[in-house]
């Protein structure tokens, strides 16, 4: 196994290519649900505990049973239901086994669903034919991105929400063009990846 | 009458990105050109169509506790549907529109009109529905793109302008020129209706038109 | 209560397979299609580069560097081909890269990539693709497109790639 690819996906995909910020994926609940640190963690975790369960759970269904039979192209149709199914029984055992941590996350869960962060990371995971522990990681990290994303964006948006903009930017147009502030501190990412690690 | 207002609320009134504030996603990552805005414009619009139609047929069939799973379903095939043609017949698009193409499947607006108009109403208008909704769409991702692409390219369309051509500034077509582009578009259309418009105050869950779809999808 | 339980799955089967047999059966439409035009797509553009050549031959070797995706050589021996991919500021860029049986380049260009309209997005120009050409496992004196330097650098790394899988397969054909 390539450790060093390993951390080289895991950083590409938390840093350089994070999800929110660099490929708008999860805009929803990225500005919908950051206007509080808590909630925003919670949401998070939740998204990285989703993220992982769909990759082991589409990984193997496209790889072993899709694609050996052809129909690979059904790959939209049956993750998006798989994904609706785990979250689905997701809640369910949480519900009766951990209520704790259902108290946490199970407000979530039900967003995640249409989360196209969790549906995209499961394809990209097919398109970019990663390995199984790559997709993993992959998993793992943009979900960790995801939660850097929130995390930061939680403390802007605690800012922003005290200040006066113009009438018209009010609410949503100064949410977005703080979002956009963010990203661009991303963009100093560029380039560390190969900086650390060499190509 | 009535079916010619069907037809145009969704064009400008309820635009659905400007207005509503759905498909960010798509919207925001795919306004880089304006060829590739159209070309989604039209994907997910052709998506739109087809899935109120069905839906709006099958609304008298499905069971209502397997009404979104149904409407899953019936969405998802479309979009592999139109991922196939695009693939086949513009490849240049399906490289371009890349991951963004499948997740058509998640754009809110897709679900959000089946929960909220083809679940409830009869195919015609159903249909004009869609073609109203998809146009906004288009227009309002074109608009956007044509901005991003006119300022960071200098070109639309592909065309190349003059002087802007040699004097871009590249962060329009960047990640955050596409926060920084939508934000000032809504507050441009906040301005011009006095803030009466844009029918969410903030991005919340709460007051998301999507959100009765988006929740109940799970429970 | 039966029909609260029975109907709901059955409707939901039923869909779901009419939708999937609609599904089987454009694609078995559309499949065929994709596949001719990805293969003109793909000869095209090594045709583009190694014009002379009868057809391509796909070579596998082993430990060649990660980064080269596909190597074909020519069945009248009159060069290789090379697809690379090299990290540049806006993401992965796709090089096609091809050398004579000397291992010196005939011509790259790139197939796709992601960069900076402007900016990173000159190392696509000829202007800058020329400068490799008829270089052999040397890359000095390549002038870098000023404002891009990840850009060129990815793209002189994916060269230097090039020079090594070609050390490779070498030996092998």
């Amino acid at each position: 196994m390539d450790f060093k690819l390993l951390i080289t996906i895991m950083m590409s995909a938390v840093l350089v290519n994070n999800y929110v910020l660099r490929q708008f994926l999860g805009i929803c609940p990225f500005l919908g649900v950051s206007k509080d640190l808590k909630n925003a963690a919670g949401m998070s975790i939740a998204v990285i505990f989703v993220m992982l369960m769909a990759t082991a759970v589409t990984w193997p269904i496209q790889i072993k049973l899709l694609e050996p039979n052809g129909i690979g192209y059904l790959i939209t149709i049956v993750f998006i239901l798989v994904i609706a199914a785990l979250v689905q029984l997701v809640e369910t055992i949480l519900k009766k086994y951990i209520p704790a941590l259902y108290t946490a996350l199970g407000v979530y869960l039900p967003l995640i669903t249409t989360n196209c962060a969790v549906l995209g990371v499961t394809i990209a995971n097919i398109n970019e034919s990663y390995t199984f522990i790559e997709s993993m990681t992959n998993a793992l990290g943009s979900g960790l991105g995801f939660f850097l994303a929130m995390v930061i964006f939680s403390g802007v948006r605690g800012q922003v929400e005290s200040s006066k903009p113009p009438k018209s930017f009010e609410g949503l147009p100064i949410t977005l063009v703080s979002a956009a502030l963010i990203s661009i501190a991303f963009y100093g990412f560029n380039g560390v990846i190969e900086g650390l690690f060499g190509k | 009458m009535k079916k010619l207002k069907t037809l145009t609320v969704g064009l400008i009134k309820e635009n659905p990105v400007l207005v509503l504030v759905l498909g960010t996603c798509p919207t925001l990552a795919i306004s880089t050109n304006a060829v590739n805005s159209l070309g989604m414009g039209i994907a997910a619009s052709a998506v739109l169509l087809g899935s109120n139609i069905f839906i709006s047929l099958l609304r008298n069939i499905i069971p209502d506790k397997v009404r979104i799973p149904c409407y899953i379903v019936v969405i998802a095939s479309f979009v592999t549907l139109a991922e196939m043609v695009v693939e086949a017949f513009a490849y240049s698009l399906y490289q371009a529109l890349g991951i963004y193409l499948p997740l058509i499947v998640v754009n809110c607006v897709i679900l959000g009109r089946a929960e909220m108009f083809a679940n409830k109403n009869g195919v015609v208008d159903s249909a004009l529905d869609a073609i109203g909704m998809g146009a906004g769409f288009t227009l309002a991702i074109v608009a956007m793109a044509s901005i991003r692409e006119i300022f960071g390219s200098g070109t639309w369309f592909g065309m190349e302008l003059p002087w802007l051509i040699n004097n871009n500034i590249s962060i329009f077509t960047m990640a955050p020129g596409g926060f920084i582009i939508y934000g000032c578009l809504i507050a441009w259309v906040n301005k011009i209706s006095k803030g009466q418009a844009i029918k969410k105050k903030e991005f919340g869950c709460e007051d998301c038109p999507s959100a009765a779809a988006c929740g109940k999808l799970a429970s | 209560m039966k029909d609260d339980f029975v109907m709901p799955i059955l409707v939901l089967s039923l869909i779901c397979l009419i939708f999937t047999c609609a599904l089987a059966f454009t694609n078995s439409v559309t499949a065929p299609i994709i596949a001719q035009a990805a293969l003109e797509r793909e000869n095209s553009a090594r045709y583009e580069l190694i014009p002379d050549a009868d057809s391509f031959i796909p070579i596998e070797a082993e430990g060649l560097p990660s980064t080269i995706k596909e190597v074909y050589g020519t069945s009248n021996n009159v060069g290789y081909i090379f697809i690379v991919t090299g990290n540049g500021y806006g993401g992965e860029m796709r090089i096609i890269c091809a050398l004579d049986p000397n291992g010196t380049i005939m011509r790259s260009s790139v197939l796709q990539s992601s960069e900076t309209k402007g900016l990173g997005s000159k190392v696509e120009d000829a202007s800058f693709s020329d400068q490799f050409i008829g270089k052999s496992g040397q890359l000095e004196g390549v002038v870098a497109v000023s404002g891009a330097t990840l850009s060129t650098n990815a793209y002189v790394g994916a060269i230097g790639d090039v020079f090594a899988a070609f050390e490779i397969i070498k030996g092998v054909s």
